[in-house]
């Protein structure tokens, strides 16, 4: 019988934190992609990114997206970490971690997963500029 | 009847508000909810052809009926990540 994939989506206020290693049973390739702020956005200086939410909808999309991901490349586990609220520039906002048995759909479920996500996920983002926050001090 | 519909990120930027009130025949369908929506508030209006009105955290077809008591959204134009 197949094992039903690990499906885990969690919301945090600020940037996320490290974590330890993800482990799945019967996979033998784990891929990790994590974004990070980065410090210039339309060619001006920021200081950090605010992200907005409606939650009950995004988490709902999330896990629908980690389970249809998990369904079409046959995944062991789907873990989604999306930050709210200010993340400063370097700092971790998203991560996700899929697991399968081979290498090659976990590598294709990332990018499928991104884009999806970022069509159909009510997460907002708005820059801080640095120059408009020094202006406001 | 009247529906109350939330607005997150350039919605509510554009309009200064975190909520619409519409006033709107029984049951209207999702089309005409946006299309009532992008004729009355000129400050979305530029936003309504990337939107999706989004019923009781999910999206449905635009001839999905609305029902008094629904909760509803803006969503569209995201980008998380």
């Amino acid at each position: 019988m197949k094992t039903a994939p690990s499906i885990e989506v969690v919301f945090s206020e600020g940037p996320l934190g490290l974590e330890d290693a993800v482990r799945a049973p019967g996979a033998g390739a784990i891929v990790a992609f994590e974004g990070v702020i980065r410090p210039t956005e339309e060619g001006r200086e920021i200081a950090a990114i605010e992200y907005e939410a409606y939650r009950p909808m995004a988490e709902n999309q999330l896990e629908s997206l980690a389970r249809a991901a998990a369904d079409r490349f046959g995944l062991a586990a789907v873990f989604v970490r999306h930050s709210v609220g200010v993340v400063p520039v370097g700092e971790c906002s998203f991560r996700l971690v899929v697991a399968s048995a081979h290498r090659a759909p976990a590598l294709e479920a990332m990018a499928w997963f991104i884009d999806t996500m970022k069509r159909d996920v009510p997460i907002w983002k708005r820059p801080v500029f640095k120059d408009e926050q020094e202006r406001g001090q | 009847m009247t529906l109350t519909v939330r607005l997150f990120g350039p919605y509510a930027d554009a309009q200064g508000e975190r909520e619409l009130s519409v006033d709107l025949p029984p049951e209207p369908t999702v089309s005409l909810v946006l299309d009532t929506i992008g004729s009355r508030y000129p400050a979305l209006s530029p936003l309504m052809s990337s939107t999706r009105l989004a019923v009781n955290n999910q999206f449905v077809p635009p001839s999905h009926e609305v029902r008094e008591g629904d909760e509803l959204a803006l969503v569209g134009m995201v980008g998380g990540g």
